[in-house]
């Protein structure tokens, strides 16, 4: 091969290797142009993204921060700067223990850690300082970010939601002791009656010895002059006849001491109703369970009586327990009404009504706790029903009887109130019984 | 594999042995271009391999000095052609373990498809380096060549010594670099 033919044979190769470069680079150039669309499209869509959820924060009614571990805020929307009454521009950067009280601590980051929550659901209460310097109640769910920056914290203003509580949470108690009134009214009906027809007796009994005194007021009289006269002894005979004075000897101090003991009873039922309702009460006060039980057993008489007894055995050991006592009493009046219920229901089902059922109320400590006991000895829970017995509005009663508040707020005030237990032992046609531990 | 290298060889079996060998090592390669490589392109490897096989039969040298020779040639275009790679460095040491960083990096966003060698670096003190090639290609010589081209690049008084490694194909070896006394 010549060099000639060498060389046409390498200038082809280049020519072919020039239109394959050419080739390529068009091919890299298409290549561009796609990728730049897609990149276009794809800035056009996290432009789009950005401003929707710039919106959902600008608009959200949560305050939405971002921490850094070190407790340093980062971020936050505008609902923040509603909540705290603090520009913006002075929460970036500030420390969220300055919002948080709770927070202000050497132990700062650990106790923002133990703010994230196990999961989405888990929201956490505290309280929350304004710029003017007042506190008000917040719910919040604080979250790590995935990239090990920080916590997103979503927080929420619920002054509102628990002065709605509080209104509720009274208008249930005043909705129970209107309930009681009734039974109450006839509590005290009985005694007030038998006190009343006592005192008619004592008034005719006064009357019947009103001649009988004037008599003896004459004798009296005469006798102080050294004579009395054959007719005024007479009289006096007749009036003490008339009188009846065996009769009256007997009847008035029994008529008496019934009177006694009926206003004692209207006494014990007024002071057990005061006791119950422990008006204006919001602090956890030392108090005689036993003693509260009692009231609650005796204000609720009228629920339980004509289905069941009422047995007490109340440790008489018991230390002072630290409670709400108006909460505490709604809890255990929620008891017995329930257990007076299943009872009732029970006699209907067994077509029993002659035999009253039984409810044991009893109390004892358990080492560093308080344990009280209601039970009774009617239908029982049904295995399927047990699990929701503490929802709120679930109630197996029939429309009227029950609103399905009673054991969920018995629930509240034991377990979120008091931080004790409830526990259920139940046997379904056997009875239940409920076990409740608080704290000393 | 990148055209670069194609072109590169063949630039270097024109200057060094004149253009009918390498028309015939193109005829032995059985290449798919006709031999109208460009820079810009991806090629099969065994066309290279082919090539130099058929350059040892030309010249009576060994295959593996051949891909030796090539390494140094290579790392002398690279060096012409991109001179700031080089001077970032002030040595083989300083030099080497950058090539994953500095210079893969860049060659994957010139060429997202390319397929590059794996290096793996470990310092023994300050005179010694390990590096470890791995490739799906056997291009361990070409490695060596590179290197030592690197070595004479820096002026660095270094001894080299290579080990292959499983699975013994050249897709794997060991270069251990030591500062002489």
């Amino acid at each position: 091969m010549d060099e000639i033919e060498l060389l046409q044979r390498k200038l082809d190769r280049e020519r072919r290797a020039r239109k394959e470069a050419e080739s390529l680079l068009e091919q890299k150039s298409r290549e561009l142009f796609q990728s730049n669309e897609q990149q276009s499209l794809l800035a056009d869509c996290l432009f789009e993204q950005a401003e929707r959820i710039q919106s959902i924060l600008d608009t959200a009614p949560e305050a939405i921060l971002t921490l850094g571990r070190d407790g340093t805020i980062a971020s936050v929307n505008p609902a923040a700067e509603r909540i705290f009454g603090r520009p913006i521009a002075a929460l970036v950067g500030s420390k969220v223990s300055d919002l948080i009280p709770e927070l202000q601590a050497p132990d700062e980051t650990q106790r923002l850690q133990a703010f994230v929550a196990k999961n989405h659901l888990d929201a956490r209460e505290s309280r929350a300082r304004h710029a003017d310097g007042t506190e008000f109640p917040i719910e919040l769910i604080a979250s790590e970010l995935a990239d090990d920056y920080g916590y997103t914290w979503m927080l929420r203003d619920v002054s509102r939601r628990r002065a709605l509580e509080a209104q509720l949470a009274h208008a249930l108690k005043m909705e129970s002791v209107g309930a009681l009134a009734a039974g109450i009214a006839h509590e005290i009906n009985t005694p007030i009656q038998y006190v009343g027809d006592n005192t008619r007796f004592l008034d005719d009994a006064f009357g019947d010895l009103d001649a009988l005194f004037e008599a003896i007021g004459k004798l009296l009289e005469e006798s102080s002059g050294g004579r009395v006269s054959d007719d005024t002894l007479a009289a006096v005979r007749s009036a003490a006849d008339a009188a009846d004075l065996d009769y009256l000897r007997d009847e008035v101090p029994q008529a008496i001491r019934q009177s006694l003991e009926g206003t004692e009873r209207v006494a014990k039922i007024v002071r057990a109703m005061k006791e119950f309702s422990h008006p204006g009460v919001e602090e956890k006060t030392a108090i005689d369970l036993n003693r509260a039980i009692e009231s609650t057993v005796t204000v609720s008489r009228n629920e339980w009586k004509y289905v069941a007894e009422v047995a007490t055995d109340l440790d008489p050991d018991l230390p002072l327990v630290r409670c709400l006592p108006g909460d505490l009493n709604q809890a255990v009046l929620n008891l017995v009404v329930n257990a007076a219920h299943a009872i009732e229901k029970r006699r209907e089902v067994e077509r029993n009504v002659d035999q009253l059922g039984h409810i044991a109320v009893s109390t004892r400590r358990v080492g560093d706790q308080v344990e009280l006991r209601v039970a009774d000895d009617g239908t029982g829970i049904p295995a399927d029903v047990l699990p929701r017995i503490f929802d709120p509005f679930f109630t197996t009663k029939p429309v009227g009887k029950g609103t399905g508040q009673g054991l969920a707020i018995t629930y509240s005030v034991v377990v979120e109130k008091h931080g004790g237990t409830i526990d259920v032992e139940t046997e379904s046609g056997r009875g239940t019984t409920f076990i409740l531990r608080l704290p000393l | 594999m990148k055209g670069v290298v194609f072109t590169e060889f063949l630039d270097l079996v024109e200057n060094r042995f004149g253009l009918e060998t390498v028309e015939r090592v193109l005829d032995a390669g059985q290449t798919a271009t006709n031999g109208a490589y460009t820079a810009v392109g991806t090629y099969d490897h065994r066309e290279l391999l082919r090539m130099v096989v058929q350059l040892a039969t030309e010249t009576g040298l060994p295959v593996s000095a051949l891909v030796k020779a090539f390494g140094g040639h290579l790392f002398d275009v690279f060096r012409d052609g991109y001179p700031g790679v080089l001077e970032s460095s002030r040595s083989t040491f300083e030099f080497l373990p950058s090539v994953e960083q500095a210079i893969h990096v860049e060659m994957r966003k010139l060429y997202p498809d390319a397929e590059l060698p794996d290096f793996e670096y470990e310092r023994s003190g300050d005179d010694s380096l390990t590096v470890v090639y791995r490739s799906s290609r056997p291009f361990a010589d070409l490695a060596e060549g590179l290197i030592e081209a690197c070595i004479r690049h820096y002026g660095d008084d270094l001894q080299v010594a290579r080990e292959d490694l499983p699975p013994f194909d050249g897709t794997s070896a060991r270069f251990t670099l030591t500062r002489r006394r």
